[in-house]
C-alpha cells in the first residue's frame, strides 16, 4: 500500500519537474533570442495587422450583408449560396472568361518568356546584355500608363487616318481593322494575351537566374559526348530548370486567376459588366466591382474572394499532385 | 545599442499603428434646431477641412475664394482643402469615413450622395436649415452689402434645393443649379445655313426635338461637304450620362422603376425612344457606340453638345473662342411630357465632424448673396441657386458672357427632372441600374444591335432585375 501511495505522490512531482524542464528551454530561448525577435517585430506586427487580421476579417464579413460601416445584417452562408443560385449565370460567364484567360495566357506567357530567356542566355547573339535590358524595359512602365498606351495604339475609329497605330498597320497590310479589347467574345481577351507578351521580360529574368544556376559541368560533359545544342537544351537545360518552370507555372496560374487588369480597359459604373463589357468580365473584376461599386455588398465580395481562394487552392493542389516531372536533384530522382 | 534600437523601432511602429487605428467617432444623431448656434463667436479658433474634386480647377478656385472671404469673418479659423477623384468618389469617401479621416465638409452631387446617406456618412442638415430660419439674422448669411441677414428657404430655387434631399431630409446643400443645356458651335451652324438670328431663329429656348433634328440635318450636310464626314453633329453624352438619357425616356412617356419599385422599362415608349436614338446613329448625327470619335465639341469638330458645365469651360477654349452660344435642351413633345435633365453639385457635412456648426456656417456663407457672387467671379458660371441672382445680366455668374444666351440654364423649371428613381428601390441596385440604362442606350447606338430593339430592352430588364436583388 505504502509503495502505491509513494508512487501516486511521485507521478505529479515528476510531471511538474518535466513541465519545468519543458518551460525552461522556452524561457531560455526567448531570453537568448529576444533581440532577434524585437528586430523581427516590425515585420511580424505588419504581417499580423495588414495581412492576417484582414484575412480573418474578410472571412468574418463574408457571413454578413455589410458596407463595412453601418449596415450589418447576418447572412450565415447566404453569400456563398448566392454565387451558385441567384448569381449563377454571371458566375458562369465570369468563370468562363477567367479560365479561358488562364488556359491560354499562362502557357503562352511561360513559353514565350522561356524562349526569350534562352535567346538572351545564348552566346551566339551579340550585345546580349542590350537585348536583356530592352526586353525587360516594358515591365518598368506603370500599369496605368501602359493601359493608356495600349488603348491609344488599339484605337478603332470611323476613319482610317485616326485609327490607332496597330490598326493602321493592319490596314497597310490589307487586313481589316480590329476593335481589339472592345470586340465581343473571345477576341477581346485575345487582345490581352497580345498585350501581356510585352510583360514577358519579368519572367525572362527568372528563367535567366535558373539557367545560371545549372552546373556548367553538365554542359562540358555533354560537349565531350558530342551532344548538339538542341540535345543539350532538351536533356540538360529543360530538366534542370523544371523547379523554376514549376514555380513560374504556379505563380502565373494564381496571378491569372486574380487578374483585374481589364478594369483599366473598361469604363462605366460597373466596368466589365453589361453586354459590351462581358467579354472582359473576370472573377477579380467582379470582386472589385462588388466591393467598391455596389452599396452594402462587401460581405458578398468577401465571399467571392474566399471562393477565389478555394479555386486557387484546388488548382495549386492539382499542380502539386502532378508535379512528378519536376527535377529537384539526384536525391529526388 | 542593438536592443535599444530594436525596442525604439518596435515602439514607433506600434505607436504609429495605434494612432492610425484609434479615433473617436461622433454619431450623427438627431439634433434639436434650438441647440444649434448659427451665430458663432467670430473669434472662435478652429480648423476645418473641405474636400473638393481635385480634377476640377473651377471648383478648387471658387472654393478657395470662399475660404479667403470666410477668413475675414472668422480670422482664427483655418480651412484647408483636400481632394477626391470623381471617378471613384463613393468608395474613396467611404474609405476615408472608415479611416476616420474624412474632412468636415465634403463635395457631393446627385445621385452619388444617396450611397453616402445610406452609410450615414453625411449629417442630416434639416435642423441646421431650421436653426438658420429661426434666427433673426445669421452672421454668415451675407446680403448684397456684406451684412448679416435673415435666412429664408424661399430665397432658393426649391426644385434644385430638394435634389439634395432624401426622405424629406436635406443632406447636400447645392452650390448652383445644374441643368443639361445645348452648347452650340455657331461657326459650324451658321456656315451650315442654320438661322441664328435671335429674331427669327428656331434655335431658341424651348425649341423642340423636331427643330433640333432639322438643325442636325443641315449641319450633317454641310459637314459632309466640307471634309468633316468623320465627325459627328452632336456630342450627345447619351451613353454615358443618365442626365441626358433618363429625361429622354420620360419625355417619351417611359419609366425606369415604377412607384412600387418594379422594373418598368419594357414599354412602347422605351421602344420609340431607342428607335429615335438608332435613327440618329443611322443619320450620323451621333456616333455609333462601337466607334471611337476623334472630333468633338471641345476641339471645334462637332456642331452641338449636351452638357451642364459652366460656359467658361468651353467659351475660353482656343478652338471655340467666339463660336459658343447656348440654348435649352430640345423639348421632346411627342407625349406632351417634355423633360430636361437637372441635378446638383454641392456640399455636405461629415456626420462625424467635430465642427458641424462651423462647417454649417461655411455652407451658409456659400449660400449667401455674397458667397454666391464671389464664387461666380471665380469660375462658377452656372445659374445661382438663389432666386435673387437668377438674372445673369446683373448677377456675377453671367459676367463676361452677357452676350450669350445664359438663360438656357434657367429655362423651363417645370421640365427639370433629376435621376431620382434610384430611391424607389434598394440602394445597392444603384450602380447596376445605372450600368443597365447606360448599356441600353449604348446598344441602341450600336447599328448592329439596334436591329433588335426588343432584344436590347429584354437584356436591360434582365440586368435591372439582377441589380435589384438585394445583397
Amino acid at each position: 500500500m505504502k509503495t502505491t501511495t509513494d508512487a501516486a505522490k511521485a507521478v505529479p512531482a515528476l510531471r511538474e519537474e518535466s513541465s519545468k524542464k519543458q518551460k525552461k528551454p522556452l524561457k531560455k530561448f526567448l531570453k537568448d533570442n529576444y533581440t532577434g525577435w524585437l528586430f523581427n517585430a516590425p515585420l511580424a506586427i505588419g504581417l499580423l495587422l495588414f495581412t492576417l487580421i484582414p484575412v480573418g476579417y474578410s472571412l468574418y464579413i463574408s457571413f454578413w450583408r455589410t458596407n463595412g460601416i453601418n449596415i450589418w445584417e447576418w447572412r450565415w452562408l447566404d453569400n456563398y449560396i448566392r454565387m451558385f443560385t441567384i448569381d449563377r449565370e454571371e458566375m458562369l460567364l465570369v468563370l468562363g472568361n477567367t479560365f479561358y484567360y488562364v488556359v491560354v495566357s499562362v502557357p503562352l506567357g511561360l513559353v514565350v518568356s522561356y524562349l526569350l530567356a534562352v535567346l538572351v542566355n545564348s552566346t551566339i547573339v551579340k550585345h546580349v546584355n542590350a537585348y536583356r535590358v530592352l526586353y525587360y524595359l516594358p515591365c518598368m512602365i506603370p500599369a496605368v500608363a501602359s493601359a493608356l498606351l495600349w488603348t491609344d495604339m488599339m484605337k478603332y475609329t470611323a476613319s482610317a487616318e485616326s485609327m490607332g497605330i496597330l490598326n493602321q498597320m493592319l490596314l497597310a497590310l490589307g487586313l481589316p481593322a480590329s476593335r481589339w479589347f472592345q470586340s465581343e467574345g473571345p477576341k477581346a481577351i485575345a487582345s490581352l494575351f497580345f498585350i501581356n507578351l510585352w510583360g514577358t521580360g519579368s519572367g525572362m529574368i527568372l528563367w535567366l537566374s535558373a539557367f545560371k544556376s545549372i552546373d556548367k559541368g553538365l554542359y562540358e560533359a555533354a560537349d565531350i559526348e558530342g551532344a548538339s545544342r538542341f540535345r543539350k537544351f532538351c536533356s540538360i537545360t529543360i530538366p534542370m530548370s523544371t523547379p523554376m518552370i514549376f514555380y513560374n507555372l504556379i505563380m502565373s496560374v494564381i496571378g491569372s486567376i486574380q487578374y483585374t487588369g481589364t478594369l483599366m480597359y473598361s469604363t462605366g459604373a460597373l466596368p466589365g459588366r453589361g453586354s459590351d463589357g462581358e467579354s472582359l468580365y473576370m472573377l477579380g473584376v467582379k470582386i472589385y466591382n462588388t466591393s467598391f461599386k455596389i452599396s452594402g455588398a462587401q460581405g458578398y465580395a468577401a465571399a467571392l474572394a474566399w471562393f477565389m481562394l478555394a479555386v486557387i487552392a484546388v488548382l495549386t493542389g492539382i499542380l502539386f499532385k502532378t508535379s512528378k516531372w519536376v527535377f529537384y536533384g539526384e536525391d529526388d530522382a | 545599442m542593438r536592443k535599444l534600437l530594436a525596442i525604439l523601432l518596435t515602439g514607433a511602429l506600434a505607436l504609429s499603428l495605434l494612432v492610425g487605428c484609434v479615433g473617436e467617432k461622433t454619431p450623427g444623431g438627431n439634433v434639436d434646431p434650438e441647440d444649434i448656434n448659427v451665430n458663432l463667436d467670430p473669434n472662435v479658433q478652429a480648423e476645418l477641412e473641405i474636400m473638393v474634386p481635385g480634377g476640377n480647377v473651377n471648383e478648387r478656385t471658387m472654393i478657395q475664394c470662399l475660404i479667403d472671404s470666410f477668413a475675414d469673418l472668422f480670422p482664427n479659423v483655418t480651412i484647408k482643402m483636400s481632394y477626391v477623384s470623381v471617378d471613384n468618389y463613393v468608395s474613396a469617401v467611404g474609405q476615408q469615413q472608415l479611416a476616420n479621416t474624412l474632412p468636415d465638409i465634403v463635395w457631393s452631387n446627385s445621385p452619388d450622395f444617396y450611397d453616402l446617406v445610406e452609410s450615414e456618412t453625411f449629417a442630416d442638415l434639416t435642423p441646421y436649415l431650421q436653426a438658420n430660419e429661426m434666427a433673426e439674422t445669421v452672421y454668415t448669411y451675407r446680403d448684397e452689402n456684406n451684412q448679416p441677414s435673415k435666412f429664408s428657404s424661399d430665397d432658393f430655387f426649391a426644385e434644385f434645393f430638394n435634389m439634395g434631399k432624401m426622405e424629406d431630409k436635406s443632406y447636400v446643400i447645392p452650390r448652383s443649379c445644374d441643368t443639361v443645356i445645348t452648347f452650340l458651335n455657331t461657326d459650324i451652324l451658321s456656315k451650315a445655313g442654320v438661322d441664328l438670328n435671335p429674331e427669327t431663329t428656331k434655335v431658341k429656348n424651348g425649341w423642340t426635338w423636331d427643330d433640333f433634328l432639322e438643325v442636325c440635318a443641315k449641319a450633317r450636310a454641310w459637314m459632309d461637304k466640307n471634309g468633316m464626314s468623320n465627325n459627328y453633329v452632336i456630342d450627345a453624352n447619351l451613353t454615358s450620362w443618365l442626365s441626358v438619357c433618363y429625361p429622354m425616356l420620360l419625355s417619351y412617356g417611359a419609366e425606369v422603376i415604377d412607384t412600387e419599385g418594379n422594373v418598368a422599362i419594357d414599354s412602347e415608349a422605351t421602344r420609340q425612344c431607342l428607335e429615335m436614338v438608332a435613327t440618329m446613329v443611322k443619320e450620323r448625327y451621333i456616333n455609333d457606340s462601337t466607334v471611337a470619335t476623334t472630333g468633338s465639341y471641345d476641339n471645334g469638330k462637332s456642331a452641338m453638345l449636351f452638357q451642364s458645365a459652366s460656359v467658361s469651360l468651353y467659351a475660353e477654349r482656343l478652338a471655340l473662342k467666339g463660336k459658343v452660344d447656348l440654348v435649352s435642351f430640345p423639348l421632346i413633345t411627342v407625349n406632351d411630357t417634355p423633360k430636361i435633365g437637372a441635378g446638383i453639385a454641392g456640399y455636405a457635412i461629415n456626420s462625424a465632424s467635430q465642427n458641424k456648426e462651423l462647417a454649417w456656417a461655411f455652407l451658409t456663407y456659400m449660400l449667401s448673396y455674397t458667397g454666391q457672387q464671389e464664387m461666380a467671379l471665380n469660375g462658377l458660371n452656372l445659374a445661382s441657386i438663389r432666386q435673387d441672382l437668377s438674372d445673369y445680366t446683373t448677377a456675377n455668374w453671367g459676367k463676361g458672357y452677357e452676350t450669350l444666351n445664359l438663360s438656357a440654364y434657367t429655362f423651363g423649371s417645370e421640365y427639370k427632372v433629376s435621376t431620382d428613381f434610384f430611391v424607389r428601390t434598394t440602394l445597392s441596385a444603384k450602380a447596376g441600374l445605372q450600368q443597365a440604362l447606360q448599356q441600353m442606350f449604348n446598344n441602341a447606338s450600336n447599328a448592329e444591335k439596334a436591329k433588335d430593339i426588343d432584344g436590347i430592352i429584354a437584356t436591360t430588364v434582365r440586368d435591372m432585375e439582377d441589380a435589384m436583388i438585394e445583397y
